[in-house]
């Protein structure tokens, strides 16, 4: 075992997998929060000193309760969310974006390596505009393309790809499924020719037999464009299926990390053991094994001293029920990384 | 012995503006005491529309067939229209909980009083005994400082507390017949656990029927005694909760079940059923399944086979269509 000075380098399982494309060095993302203008200013932890590596090519999983901090660090990673302390650098081919210093031109070029996927298809798509005009936005915003006809051509193109009929390029958002939905937000992220998709929640929304398609085509173009993905989600059977590397979240930290076969056959941090076991079995025989977890997510404005998931622990040790193990991630295994309050 | 609720050839229409709609065709189901009857399908197949019309609050451009029949209790509710006879259903006899908590308090009044007032309308009781059976009922779904919680608004309240807040609220009139519709969908894993098992207890407790409607077929595993299977609007497939997941015999049934992500076979790949659910203005004619059926018989793809569900094994129905289809997929 051996403990953690600044970064972890998760070897995955899967080969095929190459350098480090995101590389994201102890991030913290705080939010100002005043309950009142009277009040004492607070200081809401949503994110704590996160260090993950995200390989080329690799499908990175990022699992949690809502409220762990999933979607900040994913829109952190994106330059949407501002940084606190820490550093979040971009690996391109001739050069590296260093997220915490960029200038407006780095930043726009940035924007067209990374995009990003929405959750819910109903309310990210403009019910003005065509399905062509939607897909064709971030071209024109970027001016990527320089005639309409060279915007049409990588419209159609990508469309095609994401599966979508040409002809439907003139309807409006409303004549379409679900699903259909879905595979036009895929198209707009993925039209500007982007390195690194992060997919927030992308199926949460979708009825299970339109979820296994989205996620097949997820997989399909990652083949195709060579993609990255950070893929966000609450439900651990779909990260467990399309996910080579995942990190379980709780409350701003990650509290266990490694490929995700062995992480999910082999679970040590309690909280994850916990989450595996609250999954609906589809087996009518084997009711009720869920090991319950008393109460609810603390709230990020004063997080628990010590291992923040002591509160909810179902068998806490004497040292972490009085908070005196501070968070920190160990590797127990190659590649698999527990929070240390959990190992001892 | 007969049934607590009992629907029999249950069509419900909707006139819209493009046309007739229909929603609910020929359905049939019933709920005895202390039973689950799960309901599953996805989003448009009619699971919701099916349990408003046993509290008639479908919207009023509803049209129900003359020959159907919703018995509870040994009377047609689809025949109530006056007030009094429907507030025997709404809240009364039958009780329902909705998918997003949030929306279904409103917003700006404290959640005690909500509980109180319809206790009122439904008890014979004064207000200080609403409060104290209000009270009580939050403490025993589980909400710590039941008290505190009773002068609160229902935003400062979680998910997970707010939802056990509605059921507290559901279940204070002591209802037979509950109508859960997709009660845990919005929740997190964790807090979906600790909601199925409280939905457990109260239901061996008060020995009520319950509908439990959802899309996940897991949560139907953990809860349901029976289970039907819709599509469309129309039930494909009927029966004990153990027959239909581990030997389901219609395309539809099996598709579900494949297109499921189950985190202890990570190897199987995941299959989704082809196509979209077809919209409900353009229904397909005989077996609705057709235009998706992966293993349609040349009789069922031409829509030559009307829906009919035919009993395979005992208390395990299944459409004729799909029992064609079913076989030629083996």
């Amino acid at each position: 075992m051996s403990q953690v000075t600044g970064s972890i380098n998760v070897e995955s399982s899967v080969v095929k997998m190459g350098n480090n494309l995101i590389s994201v060095n102890n991030v913290s993302v705080n939010f100002d929060y005043q309950e009142n203008f009277i009040s004492k200013k607070q200081k809401i932890h949503a994110v704590n000193n996160i260090n993950i590596k995200i390989k080329k090519g690799s499908f990175f999983g990022l699992v949690g309760e809502s409220g762990s901090g999933k979607t900040t660090l994913g829109r952190a990673i994106l330059g949407a969310n501002k940084i606190s302390s820490g550093n979040v650098i971009f690996h391109d081919d001739e050069r590296d974006y260093d997220l915490t210093n960029m200038n407006k031109q780095d930043l726009r070029d940035y924007r067209k390596k990374a995009q990003l996927i929405f959750q819910d298809p109903y309310a990210a798509l403009s019910p003005r505009m065509t399905v062509r005009d939607i897909i064709a936005e971030p071209l024109e915003v970027m001016k990527i393309t320089s005639s309409r006809q060279e915007t049409d051509e990588r419209v159609r193109d990508i469309a095609a790809k994401c599966r979508l009929n040409i002809e439907h390029l003139r309807r409006f958002p409303h004549a379409f499924s679900g699903g259909q939905r879905q595979r036009i937000s895929i198209a707009r992220a993925l039209v500007s020719n982007p390195k690194f998709i992060v997919a927030d929640e992308s199926v949460a929304a979708l009825d299970v037999s339109i979820q296994a398609d989205i996620l097949n085509l997820l997989k399909q173009l990652q083949t195709e464009l060579n993609l990255t993905y950070l893929f966000i989600s609450h439900d651990l059977s779909v990260v467990a299926h399309v996910c080579d590397v995942v990190a379980v979240m709780y409350l701003g930290h990650i509290v266990e990390m490694g490929p995700s076969r062995e992480l999910f056959k082999n679970p040590k941090h309690s909280y994850t053991k916990a989450l595996l076991s609250s999954i609906p079995s589809i087996d009518p025989e084997k009711r009720s094994e869920a090991i319950e977890l008393r109460g609810e997510i603390p709230s990020a404005l004063n997080p628990p001293s010590g291992c923040v998931f002591r509160t909810r622990c179902p068998n806490p040790g004497v040292d972490c029920k009085g908070g005196e193990i501070k968070m920190g991630l160990t590797e127990v295994e190659p590649g698999h990384w527990v929070d240390q309050c959990c190992v001892i | 012995m007969s049934h607590l609720l009992e629907v029999k050839n249950l069509d419900v229409k909707f006139n819209t503006d493009e046309g007739q709609i229909t929603a609910v065709e020929n359905v049939s189901l019933s709920v005895d005491q202390g039973e689950v009857l799960g309901i599953v399908g996805e989003s448009g197949s009619g699971k919701s529309v099916t349990a408003k019309s046993i509290m008639q609050l479908n919207p009023g451009n509803t049209i129900y067939n003359d020959n159907a029949e919703i018995i509870l209790d040994n009377e047609n509710t689809l025949k109530f229209s006056s007030k009094n006879d429907l507030k025997k259903i709404r809240g009364g006899k039958v009780s329902m909980i909705f998918q997003e908590p949030m929306a279904s308090f409103a917003p700006a009044i404290k959640i005690g009083n909500q509980m109180v007032e319809q206790l009122l309308i439904h008890k014979n009781i004064n207000k200080d005994q609403a409060k104290s059976i209000s009270i009580d009922m939050l403490n025993r779904v589980g909400i710590a400082d039941a008290e505190k919680r009773f002068n609160q608004y229902a935003f400062e309240l979680s998910g997970g507390m707010r939802q056990r807040a509605m059921i507290a609220m559901a279940l204070s009139t002591m209802p037979k017949l509950l109508l859960a519709d997709e009660p845990t969908t919005a929740l997190d894993v964790t807090i979906q656990a600790q909601v199925i098992n409280l939905i457990k207890d109260i239901i061996k407790e008060y020995q009520m029927g319950v509908i439990f409607i959802t899309h996940d077929l897991g949560v139907i595993a953990q809860v349901a005694d029976q289970v039907a299977v819709m599509y469309l609007g129309s039930v494909v497939e009927q029966g004990p909760v153990n027959e239909i997941l581990k030997n389901p015999k219609h395309p539809y049934t099996k598709g579900l079940l494949q297109a499921l992500p189950d985190i202890n076979n990570l190897d199987a790949p995941l299959s989704p059923i082809p196509g979209n659910i077809p919209s409900p203005l353009d229904r397909p004619t005989g077996c609705v399944f057709r235009t998706r059926c992966p293993h349609h018989n040349p009789d069922g793809k031409d829509g030559k086979i009307e829906m009919k569900l035919i009993e395979v094994e005992s208390g395990h129905w299944v459409d004729q269509c799909g029992i064609k289809c079913g076989k030629n997929g083996q």
